[in-house]
């Protein structure tokens, strides 16, 4: 389900911590990406541009997109390559771009934007970002949108990261045991049950993912030696089951108000006199149709 | 808030003013015979709007939530002009649900919709809008819902001997009279109904450009924007009474969605300690003013699970009228109980209004849970876990076991009041005869009075005496509600379980007295005469 991850669309959330880093699993997404032929657009604002394109070979690097907000992020050099508005400003031209095709955007960490811009106007410009297809019955030419978000969750409190999950489409949660990592990818389909799933896997050093079984889990010490279960219809002073014959014999019963066909007929042929009438009844809700009434003590 | 009543007649009458007249029929009994007083200018004039009934505590008029269940646990439905907070479950799977299912219940009676949300688009939530459940299709529904989830029985067969088996059937009325309809989950509304309806819409990444600045204020733009737009609808369209040409009045259902999340603007998801830790309280405050002065119910959901600062939460629920929470049991280890198999999550009513009365109709039953079957939502009771039970109504106490008794004896104290209340209004009233003993004479009005802890009792009242004829059939205080509307005061007093239990005998069947009940074969005849 890790391939999988961008085929949905929305925010993907990647949640590392210090233990497990997250960005090797970024940069393998967008590798991934930018071979199925997408557009790839880097907001690059925690790690500097070369330190982010090492690894790739050539060819990918010539399809993504760099958008550096590193080197000079508060636009102090006033150049004119500088992006207007900032990240948010680039993530609406992203947006507003008109060739179609599916697009990914990776933010290099939404925990940089969080700190430097209110949660509620990043909150308001991710959920313009990842909604902008999501018109049923329209035939837009743009094409579906992921971002993908590294969240360091360890910096933030819940509160950020509560709104931000709460965004999200798909969280990954990095974590691991014994060197070998493993991502919970929670996916949060609008209207159905979150479905949940955790994949081991680990990267290689030219950025490809690989997806492996979990190691191995000792076996667990067998806790009590096996007793067998205790028929509790033992032992019973009285009888639980049926003879063959019981059961026919009880088979054939007639019922008290089993009418046999014709007593059936003559009961529902409307008596001569007795106009057919129908009963249009409309139960609301305070009535109640319980023998049980308490008002039955009252002499009315 | 004028307290109006329906006037929804039944075909006895003449049938003058039946047709055009409500939809909500709320009696299912039927006059034979001609009626006491003249059909157009009985009594005070009565407004009828389709959709709504009044209540039967204190005539309050009512809208439905669009679930039965739950307008049964509220007492009835939605009080008009007041907040219907939702609570929305983690994963925001069932509240959106609910608000669905509230909003496809104006479209049904032909309620006027606002649908206000800050992450979809309103004309997508009204293309999801689950599809009504007409007669005679509700019934196969059921069953087929209760059949799909029978567990396989063994090869014991049970055979029943079932008396009525040979009875027809009842047919359920038509869909437009009754009051709650059930919905469809898994099918969405049909287009004309929809197009018939009329609504509007406020998203508002549409009607906030991003690059506007934000000046310093209590209250977020993104609430400014709407409070405007509401209080626009409702001047223009008539809902305060603006209007007064207009004929036929309805009301107007209000959906805000995941109000006080981000989206909004309202930070206070995202940090304890906010900035601006009112805006939300306002926006609420002054939408309960627009509300209580004009014929609309509001239902707002909120992610309260995302708020950091409890202390606002608690504000907000001081500042709704219903509070209802859910909690689904996804991903929590509740999901693994063997008593919560069946079920979906559990609902917490967090508070019931007290609306021109003196106590609230708190249900008895504390632990409801739902489940989501694969068309219906439903409500149970009764799934006891009472360790994790917090009940927070008003007037109940911290145990759960104990809630019922001190519901009890709170009850017998508010019953004070309200048969004090009773008495000064409809005068005193002896009934002598016909197996009815009440209270025939002065001292045992005295010693019935101090039992029902009334220790003053002003001489005025003037006592008047009704006898009642031959009567064979009993009638119950539920049918009461049924002739209601003939009686010329429309204050009456219905009495619940809880209530008869802690009042005497004679008490109650006061209660009894003050109708035209229905002609059934043998007919009860009211004669009223003065005695002094």
């Amino acid at each position: 389900m890790l391939d999988s991850l961008l085929s949905l669309g929305g925010l993907v959330l990647l949640r590392d911590s210090v233990e497990w880093e997250g960005r090797s699993l970024l940069k393998a997404l967008v590798k991934k990406s930018a071979l199925c032929g997408e557009q790839v657009h880097i907001l690059g604002c925690e790690v500097s541009e070369e330190e982010f394109r090492e690894g790739f070979d050539s060819d990918i690097n010539n399809r993504l997109v760099y958008h550096d907000f590193f080197r000079d992020p508060l636009n102090w050099s006033k150049t004119e390559e500088a992006l207007p508005g900032g990240p948010l400003g680039a993530l609406r031209a992203i947006c507003k771009r008109t060739d179609p095709g599916p697009v990914t955007i990776a933010l290099d960490s939404l925990s940089w934007l969080l700190l430097h811009l209110p949660c509620t106007t990043l909150c308001q410009a991710l959920h313009a970002v990842s909604h902008q297809d999501s018109c049923p019955g329209d035939s837009s030419p743009v094409g579906k949108v992921s971002v993908l978000g590294l969240l360091h969750e360890e910096l933030h409190g819940p509160g950020p990261v509560g709104a931000l999950s709460s965004l999200a489409q798909t969280e990954v949660t990095l974590g691991g045991r014994k060197g070998q990592a493993s991502a919970h990818i929670l996916c949060r389909r609008p209207r159905q049950r979150p479905t949940d799933q955790t994949q081991w896997f680990s990267i290689l050093p030219d950025f490809s993912l690989d997806l492996q079984e979990g190691p191995s889990v000792e076996s667990q010490p067998c806790s009590d030696p096996h007793i067998p279960p205790v028929d509790p219809t033992t032992h019973l002073t009285f009888n639980l089951h049926l003879s063959k014959k019981e059961r026919e014999a009880r088979d054939s019963l007639i019922l008290p108000f089993q009418f046999s066909s014709e007593k059936q007929q003559a009961l529902l042929r409307p008596r001569p006199g007795q106009a057919t009438s129908h009963i249009f009844y409309e139960p609301d809700a305070y009535d109640d149709l319980d023998q049980e009434d308490p008002d039955d003590d009252l002499d009315i | 808030m004028a307290a109006v009543a329906s006037c929804g007649s039944g075909a006895g009458s003449t049938g003058s003013a039946v047709a055009t007249a409500s939809k909500s029929n709320v009696t299912s009994f039927q006059k034979r015979g001609p009626r006491a007083s003249g059909t157009n200018d009985s009594g005070p004039r009565l407004v009828s709007i389709a959709g709504t009934r009044p209540s039967v505590r204190n005539g309050q008029l009512l809208v439905s939530t669009g679930l039965p269940a739950l307008d049964q646990l509220l007492g009835g439905g939605l009080a008009i002009g007041t907040v219907l907070l939702i609570e929305e479950d983690k994963y925001n799977i069932y509240s959106p649900l609910l608000f669905k299912c509230f909003l496809a219940e104006g479209i049904v009676n032909g309620h006027t919709l606002l649908v206000a949300s800050a992450k979809e688009d309103p004309a997508n939530i009204l293309q999801e809008l689950p599809a009504p459940l007409l007669d005679d299709n509700s019934k196969k529904e059921f069953d087929e819902d209760v059949y799909n989830h029978k567990t396989p029985e063994s090869n014991i067969k049970m055979k029943i001997a079932w008396r009525y088996q040979l009875l027809p059937k009842m047919e359920i009325g038509p869909v437009s009279s009754r009051f709650g309809h059930y919905y469809d989950a898994s099918k969405r509304i049909p287009q004309e109904l929809i197009e018939a309806s009329n609504w509007h819409g406020f998203f508002l990444p549409e009607k906030i450009s991003s690059t506007l600045k934000v000046e310093p204020c209590s209250l977020t733009p993104g609430y400014i924007k709407l409070l405007q737009f509401i209080q626009n609808i409702i001047s223009e369209e008539g809902f305060d009474g603006s209007n007064p040409q207009k004929k036929q009045r309805n009301v107007l259902r209000i959906g805000i969605q995941n109000l006080g999340s981000p989206l909004w603007g309202d930070d206070i998801c995202c940090a304890e300690n906010v900035s601006n830790s009112h805006s939300l309280t306002k926006f609420l405050y002054v939408l309960r003013g627009l509300l209580r002065t004009s014929l609309s119910a509001c239902i707002i959901t909120m992610p309260t699970h995302l708020i950091q600062n409890k202390a606002i939460i608690a504000r907000v629920t001081n500042l709704s009228d219903i509070v209802i929470g859910l909690e689904s049991f996804i991903g929590s280890e509740r999901e693994t109980n063997p008593l919560y198999k069946d079920y979906h999550g559990l609902i917490h009513i967090r508070q019931i209004p007290r609306l021109n009365n003196l106590i609230c109709d708190e249900s008895d039953v504390k632990d409801l849970a739902f489940k989501l079957k694969r068309k219906l939502f439903t409500i149970e009771a009764g799934v006891h876990d009472l360790g994790s039970l917090q009940p927070r109504l008003p007037g109940s106490s911290n145990s759960p076991a104990s809630a019922s008794l001190v519901a009890g004896i709170t009850g017998v104290h508010h019953h004070a009041q309200l048969i004090f209340v009773f008495l000064v209004e409809m005068g005193f009233h002896h009934v002598g005869q016909a197996g009815f003993e009440l209270l025939t004479s002065g001292d045992s009005f005295a010693s019935a009075s101090q039992s029902a802890g009334i220790t003053r009792m002003s001489h005025h009242l003037r006592p008047r005496a009704l006898y009642f004829k031959e009567n064979k059939s009993k009638v119950g205080a539920r049918q009461l509600l049924e002739t209601r509307e003939e009686h010329l005061s429309s204050r009456l007093l219905i009495l619940t379980q809880a209530e008869r239990l802690c009042m005497g005998r004679r008490f109650f069947t006061a209660f009894h007295i003050f109708n035209e009940l229905p002609c059934k074969g043998d007919c009860i005849c009211l004669q009223t005469c003065q005695t002094q």
